[in-house]
This record gives structure tokens, C-alpha cells and sequence, in this order.
């Protein structure tokens, strides 16, 4: 009923969740969040995955999701009232550590969901002991967590992942054609899946399989 | 007619559908229901959420009830609160949901406020491991629980973030309410004093927070170094703490440090919160790290930890017992997913970034911009050749940091503090000497390492 009537265009959006999330050598990290029994912290440079896996986590645990990058003009109150919440879930720590309220405000809403049992992620792009934080208090906090330092895919890693994901759309991906999208192309996986989702609206408008010269002529044309 | 959950359950369903993933997960997803035949109304964390909301997703909202509800339609409305309590919206500065003490049982006469912090029934004196650093706190807290508002009063427990402070204070309130479940027991942090005063006074019930507090059996706060600076809520708990002591109720308050250490406090509350028994929590030495380690495996993971491998980690992981906590949850996690046996390797290799973070962070520089820091003094001045106690002591501490925590040569110390090695040589000494004459200068030393991350 209510699935009938969504708009194709968003019954393809891929959404980030776990199954969405080509875990590689971060299996760990992915099986922690999933859990969520003790809080973890996820850190690693951008393009590493850990705003994927971090909205993943959240919409597991029905957690609301708080990307400082972009919220943190709101100011610490931001995070008022959170503390009843479900689980928490908050991106991009560097932005705010510098600053002695922010770090007053979040080291207090780990204290409450910790004390109510609720669970909690944190995601940095660097480790706490190089996260520069204006208070020491709020490093205990993240050293009581989990930490999973993400790492990169390797090569092989990136092109499985793209052989799943075009499987996942339907799409057949031979083993030379990842191959030259991988040697030829940004290898980070933001830039990879644009360029599958590209070939994929190309291969789909002028009904061809995904052929080295095919894709050759979409990707460089 | 719909639960208010699977009302709000199948919005949902059909606004994910409708908006971005990161719109439903910061703006959507944190907002409560509570549903009658009539209206829907929606609880906002706070403010922001509310006007964020209002804003841009309230049409859409209305247009997924009108998809989802039967054939009553009822009303959108969105207020500021949460599931236990609705808080009335303030003014756009205002906190509207602002904190509350915990009460339990639950005492007719609470102000009304928001969320309150709640004592974490988990923290127990049985669970508390004891070590030479902290047994001095531990029997103190012990005593206060049994005898509240008896000889120690106020008990201030002091020392670095991480070491247990935060432990024996619940303890402490959770022990009180096990012996008399009538105590009314207050805890809260000690910033939302403050903010309880500031916003007590704008909507002008402050007389009545300030009532509630006198009337309670023990209030406990924690960090009171989060005064420093806030002249007037110094004052008004300066007021509700001496009521509190005449009428012999207990308080209990933490702080990162002694509280003459702390700046931007009146002296006049420096000394009243050292009136009663002030205890330190110290560093746990190895064995304490150890069996720490032991105990919170079994208890958080059902895990019995091989002693090489808490040997190994108390060993590495020294500088707070929340640091080893995240290092055993690490272990445990990666043990259970890679299905291996917990051996000292299989430590070393998954927690090879967090003990490598430890060990690259300390460099000479580092130790020098953190020792002048903590001295106020500059960098440079730690390598001029002035000689006075200010700057020589500092110097000093520095060298002796830089022997202990790093792997360089002592003509090589010496040489970036424009020294010779004999010079870091007797720094070393002397040090090591104050260290255990002075109280002061072992307190700095400690601190320091700790910052350094020992």
C-alpha cells in the first residue's frame, strides 16, 4: 500500500545502512555498532566510511544522527534533551572539540545515556589523543568506548565492492572492467559508486551491458 | 485508532519514503509521539529540533498523517519535552527542558523541570576495586553512605578525570536510597546548577529550586571545577551549602583537583568545600589496573581475561580506568566477531593504533608546550638560561618528563633545552627527589603525565 506509492526515483536511492556498507576489513567495527551495548567510536579520514556506517547505526537503533560539520552553528544546546533519547549518534566530533562548552555538553550526554543504558556512537576523523579537545573529561569519555580506527579498502576490496553493488543493481560488472575503473578513475568510494551510478543510468538508457568501451565511452566521454 | 507509537511508526515509514535519510535521522527520528483521537503531538528534543521542524517538515508531516491515519485526522501540534515530562517552550535562548534532580521515590514536592541526571544504579561500593589509590576515598565514601551528614561532611573527592570520582559519588547515593529508600537524594552536574539558577531566575522560580534543595537528605554534584568564574551561582550555592551543613544533610562534590588549585572560585567556597574530609583518587597502580580490568571483563562481557593479557594492557593503558575499559571493549568486541582466543598477540595486534596513538603523542616538544602551559609560562622560557625558582623548576619537570615518557638520549634532552646531559641528569634527580618531599610538585608531575596521556 504505502510501498506502491513511492516514486521509482526513490525506490532506487540507496540508503546507508549495514547492508549497504562493504565491511572489508572493518567487520569489527560494523558487528559493534550493530550491538551497540557499549559505545563505540569509529575514527578515520574522510572517505574512510564512518559517516555511512554512523547513519547506518542510526537508523538500526532508530538513533538520532547529529553531523557536527553541518549543525554545529546551532551551538551545544543542539544536544539538549537527547539524553532521553533512544541511542545518539554524532559525526564529525573534530569540529567542536576545540570548545570548552561543546565538550561540557557531549561529555554530559554520554554520562546520562550511559547511566540510562542507552547506547551511543561517536565518529572523529583522527583518534581522541589527536582531536586537540578543550577538555580532558570529555577524552576519558571517548576513551571509554570501543574504538575502531577505520581502514582504507584495499584495491581488491574496492573492486568486490563494486561488483556487488552493480550485482545489487542488476547489473553484470566484469572482473577487467572494475579493474580499469579502479587504475583509472578516484578510487575514494564516494567517487567510485558515482561513477557506477552513472554507468548504470547510461547502460540502462542505451540498453547495453557494461563492456570495457562502454565503459570507457561513459566514463571519459 | 492507532497507538500514538504506530500512528507515528507508520509516518515515519512514508516520510522516509519522502525526505533524505540524514533529514530523517537528525530532525525526524528524535521527535516523541503522543497521540489522542484529536491530535498528534510531536515532542522535540529541544528548540532547535522544534523550529528546524516547524520550519521545513511540518507540511510533510501533516501529509503523511493524512496517508496514514484512518479515518479520523488528527491535529499536528509540536511542543518542546520529552516522553516523561512536557516542559512549556521558552523563549528561543531558553533551555526549555531544563535539567532536574533526581528524586527517588519519587517526592511530591519536585520542581517541575526536565530531565534529570539519574544515579547509575550499575556504580556500587561492590563493584568499586580497590587500590592504595584510591582506598583512602573508597573508605570515606563507604562512611558517608552509612552515616550521612555525620563527621565528613562535606566529602570532596578530588582528582583527575577517569579515576573513579564519578564511581564512589554514586556509590555513595545509590547506598543511601538502598538503606532508606524515604532519603531524597539529589544529583546533578555541576553546570546545571548553574543553569538551574539562570533560568530559575528568569521565569522566576528560583525561591522554589532553592527550597527543594535545602529540603533534600544528600546532594551530590560533580565537577565542581565548573563553577570557576560564575560569581553569581558561586554565591546562591554557597548559601544552600551552608543551610545544607547547618541542618547537618550530606554533601558529597568531586573536582579534578584540590579546590585551592582551581581559579575563578571564591575563596570564601574553597574553604567551606574543604570543611569536612577531602580524599584524593589517584592513578591505580599496576595490580589495581589489573584487577580492574579482570573485573570489568567478567561483569560487561561475561569474559574471563587471561592475566598475560591484563598484564599486558594495565601495563600500557595507564593513564585512566575509562582508557582500559574502551581497550577491554575493543578486545572483547574484536575477539567475539574474529571468533579467536584472547591471547597477548591477538591484543597487540587489535589495539596496535590506540597503544601506538600513546606512544607517538609524547615528544620532547609536546612535553615542553604542555609543561609551559601548565606553568604559564612560555616555551622558550624553558630553554632560556635564566635560572630564577619559576622558571628552573618547570625546566626541570620537563626534563625529567622527557627521560621518563620518551626514548631520547639525555645529551639529546639537553641539547633542546640548550643544556648539556649533566644538566638533565641532575634535573632527574632532583625530581625524582621532590617528588617525594613535595606534595605539590608530585601532584604537578602526575598531572602532567596524565595529560601527556600516562
Amino acid at each position: 500500500m504505502i510501498g506502491a506509492q513511492l516514486p521509482l526515483a526513490v525506490q532506487l536511492r540507496e540508503s546507508a545502512s549495514f547492508e549497504s556498507y562493504y565491511p572489508g576489513p572493518n567487520g569489527d567495527a560494523v558487528q559493534a555498532l550493530q550491538s551497540l551495548a557499549v559505545p563505540v567510536l569509529l575514527y578515520g579520514p574522510r572517505g574512510s566510511g564512518r559517516t555511512h556506517l554512523l547513519q547506518a547505526a542510526a537508523r538500526h537503533h532508530r538513533a538520532a544522527y547529529l553531523p557536527l560539520a553541518e549543525l554545529s552553528a546551532h551551538g551545544p544546546s543542539l544536544l539538549e534533551g537527547l539524553e532521553g533519547a533512544p541511542a545518539v549518534c554524532i559525526d564529525d566530533l573534530e569540529q567542536v572539540a576545540a570548545q570548552r562548552e561543546w565538550c561540557i555538553a557531549l561529555l554530559r550526554l554520554a554520562d546520562q545515556l550511559r547511566a540510562r543504558g542507552a547506547g551511543y556512537a561517536f565518529a572523529a576523523d583522527a583518534p581522541p589523543e589527536r582531536l586537540d579537545l578543550a577538555l580532558p573529561d570529555l577524552r576519558t569519555r571517548l576513551g571509554a568506548c570501543s574504538r575502531f580506527g577505520l581502514k582504507p579498502l584495499s584495491d581488491e576490496e574496492r573492486r568486490e565492492l563494486l561488483r556487488e553493488r552493480a550485482r545489487a543493481r542488476g547489473l553484470d560488472l566484469p572482473d577487467d572492467v572494475g579493474r580499469w575503473i579502479i587504475n583509472h578513475r578516484a578510487r575514494d568510494i564516494p567517487s567510485l559508486l558515482e561513477a557506477l551510478e552513472r554507468l548504470d543510468r547510461a547502460a540502462l538508457a542505451a540498453k547495453r551491458r557494461l563492456t570495457l568501451p562502454f565503459v570507457q565511452s561513459v566514463l571519459e566521454g | 485508532m492507532h497507538s500514538s507509537e504506530e500512528l507515528w511508526t507508520q509516518c515515519v515509514r512514508w516520510l522516509e519514503a519522502e525526505l533524505p535519510d540524514k533529514d530523517i535521522a537528525t530532525w525526524i527520528r528524535p521527535l516523541h509521539p503522543i497521540a489522542s483521537r484529536e491530535r498528534l503531538l510531536l515532542l522535540a528534543p529541544n528548540r532547535i529540533v522544534l523550529d528546524r521542524v516547524r520550519q521545513d517538515f511540518l507540511g510533510t508531516i501533516r501529509r503523511a498523517v493524512r496517508a496514514s491515519s484512518g479515518e479520523t485526522l488528527p491535529e499536528v501540534e509540536l511542543a518542546v519535552g520529552s516522553a516523561e515530562v512536557r516542559a512549556p517552550a521558552g523563549p528561543p535562548s531558553t533551555p526549555a527542558a531544563g535539567p532536574e534532580p533526581v528524586l527517588a521515590p519519587a517526592a511530591p514536592d519536585e520542581p517541575p523541570m526536565g530531565n534529570a541526571p539519574k544515579l547509575d544504579s550499575r556504580f556500587t561500593f561492590a563493584n568499586f576495586i580497590e587500590g592504595k589509590s584510591n582506598s583512602q576515598a573508597r573508605a570515606a565514601a563507604q562512611y558517608v553512605a552509612e552515616s550521612p551528614g555525620g563527621a565528613y561532611n562535606p566529602l570532596l573527592i578530588y582528582g583527575p578525570t577517569g579515576l573513579g570520582k564519578t564511581h564512589l559519588m554514586h556509590s555513595i547515593g545509590n547506598e543511601i536510597q538502598r538503606r532508606n529508600p524515604q532519603a531524597r537524594v539529589a544529583y546533578l552536574f555541576a553546570e546545571q546548577w548553574m543553569s538551574q539558577y539562570v533560568t530559575g531566575v528568569r521565569h522566576g522560580r528560583w525561591d522554589d529550586i532553592k527550597s527543594y534543595y535545602r529540603s533534600v537528605d544528600a546532594l551530590l554534584i560533580d565537577d565542581i571545577q565548573f563553577f570557576a568564574y560564575k560569581e553569581k551561582t558561586q554565591e546562591e550555592f554557597f548559601h544552600a551549602f551552608n543551610s545544607l551543613i547547618d541542618s547537618r544533610k550530606q554533601i558529597v562534590l568531586t573536582c579534578d583537583r584540590y579546590p585551592k588549585d582551581v581559579d575563578g572560585i571564591d575563596d570564601r567556597l574553597k574553604s567551606r568545600f574543604t570543611w569536612g574530609l577531602s580524599v584524593a583518587v589517584e592513578t591505580p597502580d599496576l595490580e589495581t589496573r589489573i584487577a580492574i580490568l579482570q573485573s570489568k571483563a567478567e561483569q560487561s562481557h561475561d569474559l574471563k581475561l587471561p592475566d598475560d593479557v591484563a598484564i599486558f594492557v594495565a601495563q600500557r593503558v595507564r593513564s585512566s580506568v575509562r582508557d582500559l575499559e574502551g581497550a577491554l571493549h575493543r578486545l572483547a568486541a574484536s575477539a567475539r566477531f574474529r571468533g579467536e582466543p584472547l591471547t597477548t598477540d591477538f591484543a597487540r595486534t587489535t589495539l596496535k593504533d590506540m597503544l601506538a596513538a600513546y606512544e607517538r603523542q609524547v615528544t620532547i616538544e609536546n612535553i615542553k608546550r604542555k609543561v609551559a602551559d601548565y606553568y604559564n609560562i612560555r616555551v622558550s622560557d624553558l630553554s632560556s638560561p635564566r635560572r630564577t625558582r619559576t622558571l628552573a623548576r618547570p625546566r626541570q619537570i620537563a626534563m625529567a618528563l622527557a627521560k621518563e615518557l620518551t626514548q631520547h638520549s639525555l645529551p639529546e634532552i639537553g641539547e633542546s633545552f640548550g643544556k648539556d646531559h649533566t644538566t638533565v641528569l641532575h634535573a632527574c634527580r632532583k625530581v625524582a627527589e621532590l617528588r617525594e618531599q613535595d606534595l605539590k610538585i608530585r601532584e604537578d608531575y602526575e598531572n602532567l603525565q596524565r595529560q601527556l596521556g600516562f
